[in-house]
């Protein structure tokens, strides 16, 4: 019952409070149906976990689901602690002392980019720990050789705690006065949740997950839903979100043929300039989308590349290669566009759409509504940005590009924000 | 191999891979496989050939004949063992590669092709610094070393073996050995703890003149006793437009020479210091240096760097008398000269300018013939996309170098045959046991280098030398 009330309660918080990182996770990492990924994997000690826990994290593309992936490891590992300490014999308050383990890796999961690596681990250790409990005739030998494949295969503390509970279940059963006081175990539980609640409260970064929701709306153009975000006074605005939002605006509001600068101007006073855009040592992931829409593609994609090399050990990070490979493809370099797609069409959520770009023709591109605009939008002079403003970005796009309304908007946005700073 | 064992062998192949040759295969023209292995020429002790089949057929094989030895291989990926391979080439000449596949039902026969099999000496691995060919972060960039005759592949020196830890992750460059010896690996280790390895050694090598450009590019003379360096200002930046992403040119430059016996690094007064000068390397005897020579311009689109060469005195480690120009800026930019051992042919890197020619799509290598000044490109080996980064066997029988041919990014290490008259051979893609390696590793290769054997090195020591490095004489 408790397992249960756990698994609720952890896919209540990872689907509703923190989505946001879920998606970042989603994107920061890359799983490929190769046998050569999965050996590069493996090769590394802790190497089989981290490759579960990358398949597993591509389901956070679906929030709900990774949320419940998620619930039901931790769940799953109380679950399986509560088992191990009824077949034990031990008292029950263990059980409910043993909800410290769940909580405690739920902690460690609120960090920014954190795998289920170490979750999973544990899981496959206490189950290992529970088959072995039904088996009397266990010897030294083979325990030792299945701590030493939790150890290659999911790292140190999975197999440790491995050894923990073979040691923990040598102990001679004591507990009878704690089993007699039933309102102790109630106790305890409360305790612990309340604990644990709070641990998860003050490690959750809830600023951080509101500009990735913003982030991720902006990356998936979903510019109603940003704006509708933009709504709730409730939040407290961060440079990151007004950068989103105005990105939003401007390909909405001015795609109608409204002006800007009103609703530039309700949302962008208190960052100034950064309202618009943060310099990218700031902020390279929304830098790199509002560059891209803005039609600096090279720009964008220099981001996208510092992000990623920044980022990841092996390169295959989807968020970032996808990106690549939309740049790629705008400015024309088929082979390479076509790298990027192959990798990704080796994933389960990028593979059916980069096999549809992989066969998009040139002429496909050029009428494409957002890469044949883009195409159409390229700076074809070769001017330094290095150090240089956001502002004389966009006069030299305008130079070029008169007929680039983002970028025009953006300009006497710019203009208008820069009078107090 | 005598002929009943390889009858055998071919037997169990065939048996064991379960693949009949088809009678009545109609003819299909030319394969399309990746890497393009057709008609290559490789050494007899090269790793084995493995390509991906690339028509979309329901079912296909290679079938590999050389002396008596025959190999049938599932496709689409025809992976090969090595012992199998190892059989195959063991006696041949070249070996015979004839591809099937199964299409809407009916069996297509592609024209054969061959692999060449050369016998002229090559050394055995290659050292190489794997990088994101990225713009500034250099987080995964280390020096790695390959086997040429299999796939093993170990790191030698990676970014976070300076500081032992992410967080001090630096910059490792400029890897250079001489005459392809591993033990005198050099290295350049930047950041805060940073130094260059020498023979094992870690040395604070710094300008003799305080506040003055300090190493870079590199240069060990073949007998190993002195070291010459073009010291730069260097300056960075990126393109708007689409084409080449980056642009590299020097602020100030100067060419050094270190001596390694006697512990002292020298400025070159011999050497036109109002140029900006680069890329020094000796030539085999040790009596000349050749560099690369321009005129400071305005934009890096005008600044051209000739090829020159200048006497060079062992006894005193400076060189002297007149520079003599072996390439006129005139006729392109040129940058990364190579001399061959037997110092009959220089190969370099040209142009239209600059010299960061790995980032020009433009780059080709030239071959020049150093006894008779005839110069010319290596139509053979260069393609649309840039060509640089290339260096020698020890035999001078084979070239190795960079090419972004593939994709127009990542640089991939190719190894070309070179015979005394200066012709090369197509060359061939350094061969991965994985097939589709290449297309989706996010790595480049930079600076391959052929070395006669492995590179050991003792971390800890270099680790203790970063704390504690040599000083360098003036």
């Amino acid at each position: 019952m408790l397992s249960l009330v756990l698994a609720l309660l952890a896919w209540l918080f990872f689907a509703f409070c923190y989505q946001g990182h879920l998606v970042y996770n989603q994107g920061l990492w890359l799983f490929l149906d190769t046998k050569e990924y999965f050996i590069d994997k493996v090769s590394h000690i802790g190497g089989l976990g981290d490759y579960i826990a990358i398949f597993l994290t591509q389901f956070n593309y679906w929030p709900l689901l990774g949320a419940a992936i998620i619930a039901v490891i931790l769940g799953g590992i109380h679950f399986l602690l509560t088992l191990y300490i009824k077949k034990n014999g031990f008292a029950r308050i263990w059980s409910q002392v043993a909800l410290a383990v769940p909580f405690v890796l739920w902690i460690l999961l609120c960090r920014k980019g954190e795998l289920v690596t170490l979750p999973f681990g544990v899981l496959v250790a206490v189950a290992l720990s529970l088959i072995n409990l039904g088996n009397k005739k266990t010897s030294g030998l083979w325990l030792i050789i299945l701590a030493a494949v939790l150890y290659f295969g999911f790292g140190l503390f999975p197999a440790l705690t491995f050894f923990l509970l073979q040691v923990i279940s040598y102990i001679p059963v004591k507990g009878e006065g704690l089993r007699s006081k039933k309102g102790l175990g109630f106790a305890v539980a409360a305790a612990i949740f309340v604990a644990g609640g709070f641990g998860v409260y003050k490690s959750a970064d809830i600023g951080l997950e509101m500009d990735m929701r913003y982030t991720q709306a902006a990356r998936n153009r979903d510019w109603t839903e940003l704006i509708k975000y933009s709504q709730d006074k409730r939040l407290k605005r961060s440079a990151a979100m007004c950068n989103c939002v105005n990105l939003a605006l401007a390909n909405t509001i001015g795609g109608e043929g409204k002006s800007l600068l009103n609703s530039y101007a309700l949302y962008s006073k208190e960052f100034g300039t950064g309202s618009l855009m943060l310099p990218e040592k700031y902020d390279q992931i929304n830098a790199c989308e509002i560059l891209f829409n803005l039609g600096f593609i090279s720009e964008a994609r220099r981001c996208a590349f510092e992000r990623l090399t920044s980022v990841s050990e092996d390169g295959y990070c989807g968020y970032w290669i996808s990106r690549l490979a939309e740049c790629a493809l705008i400015d024309g370099h088929t082979e390479l566009a076509r790298k990027y797609l192959s990798i990704l069409s080796h994933n389960f959520i990028y593979g059916y759409s980069a096999r549809r770009l992989m066969a998009m023709s040139d002429d496909e591109i050029d009428g494409h509504f957002l890469y044949g605009r883009l195409r159409d939008m390229r700076i074809t002079s070769n001017v330094s940005f290095q150090d240089r403003g956001l502002d004389f970005m966009l006069l030299a796009m305008l130079n070029e590009h008169q007929d680039n309304r983002m970028a025009m908007d953006y300009y006497v946005a710019f203009l208008n924000l820069s009078k107090n700073e | 191999m005598n002929k009943p064992a390889a009858v055998l062998l071919s037997l169990f192949v065939a048996v064991s891979c379960g693949t009949q040759v088809p009678e009545n295969a109609v003819s299909g023209g030319n394969a399309d496989i990746f890497p393009d292995y057709a008609n290559v020429t490789v050494p007899r002790s090269i790793a084995p050939l493995n390509f991906r089949i690339r028509q979309n057929a329901e079912k296909s094989f290679a079938v590999l004949e050389s002396d008596g030895v025959r190999l049938a291989v599932k496709g689409p990926d025809v992976e090969l063992k090595i012992p199998a391979w190892r059989k195959l080439v063991a006696d041949a000449d070249s070996i015979s590669v004839t591809i099937y596949s199964r299409m809407d039902g009916k069996w297509v026969k592609y024209d054969p092709f061959l692999f060449y099999i050369n016998d002229d000496p090559i050394d055995d691995h290659i050292c190489y610094r794997r990088i994101f060919p990225g713009y500034g972060a250099y987080r995964a960039m280390g020096i790695y070393q390959r086997e040429l005759s299999s796939f093993k592949e170990s790191l030698i020196f990676g970014h976070e073996d300076a500081g032992g830890a992410k967080a001090n992750a630096t910059c490792v460059n400029c890897h250079a050995f001489s005459s392809c010896d591993p033990s005198t690996l050099h290295l350049h280790i930047r950041g805060k703890m940073g130094g260059t390895l020498i023979n094992g050694d870690v040395f604070n090598l710094k300008n003799p003149e305080e506040g003055g450009p300090n190493p870079t590019y590199v240069n060990w003379s073949h007998d190993g006793r002195f070291i010459a360096y073009s010291a730069e200002k260097v300056k960075q930046w990126f393109n708007s437009a689409a084409g080449e992403i980056l642009e590299v040119a020097d602020i100030s430059s100067e060419i050094l020479v270190y001596d390694v016996e006697a512990n002292v690094i020298r400025k070159q007064p011999a050497i036109d210091s109002a140029k900006r000068v680069l890329m020094p390397v000796f030539g085999p005897s040790t009596d000349r240096i050749y560099y690369c020579a321009a005129e400071p311009q305005d934009s890096v689109d005008n600044v051209r760097y000739g090829l020159y060469s200048i006497p060079f005195n062992p006894e005193t480690g400076l060189c002297y008398g007149e520079s003599k120009c072996e390439i006129s800026p005139e006729e392109g930019s040129v940058s990364f000269p190579r001399v061959s051992y037997d110092e009959k042919y220089l190969i370099c890197a040209m142009g239209s300018h600059g010299y960061f020619h790995a980032w020009h799509k433009d780059s080709d290598l030239y071959l020049l013939n150093l006894e008779t000044g005839e110069r010319r490109a290596l139509d053979e080996v260069n393609s649309d996309d840039s060509e640089s980064c290339h260096s020698w066997s020890l035999s001078d029988r084979w070239i190795i170098f960079g090419s972004r041919r593939m994709d127009g990014l990542y640089t991939r290490p190719y190894i070309a045959h070179i015979d005394e008259d200066g012709n090369c051979s197509k060359p061939f893609l350094l061969p991965q046991k994985d097939t589709e390696y290449y297309l989706t590793s996010m790595f480049s290769f930079n600076l391959p280098e052929f070395i006669n054997g492995e590179v050991e090195i003792e971390k800890e020591r270099i680790f203790q030398g970063l704390k504690n490095p040599k000083q360098v004489n003036k």
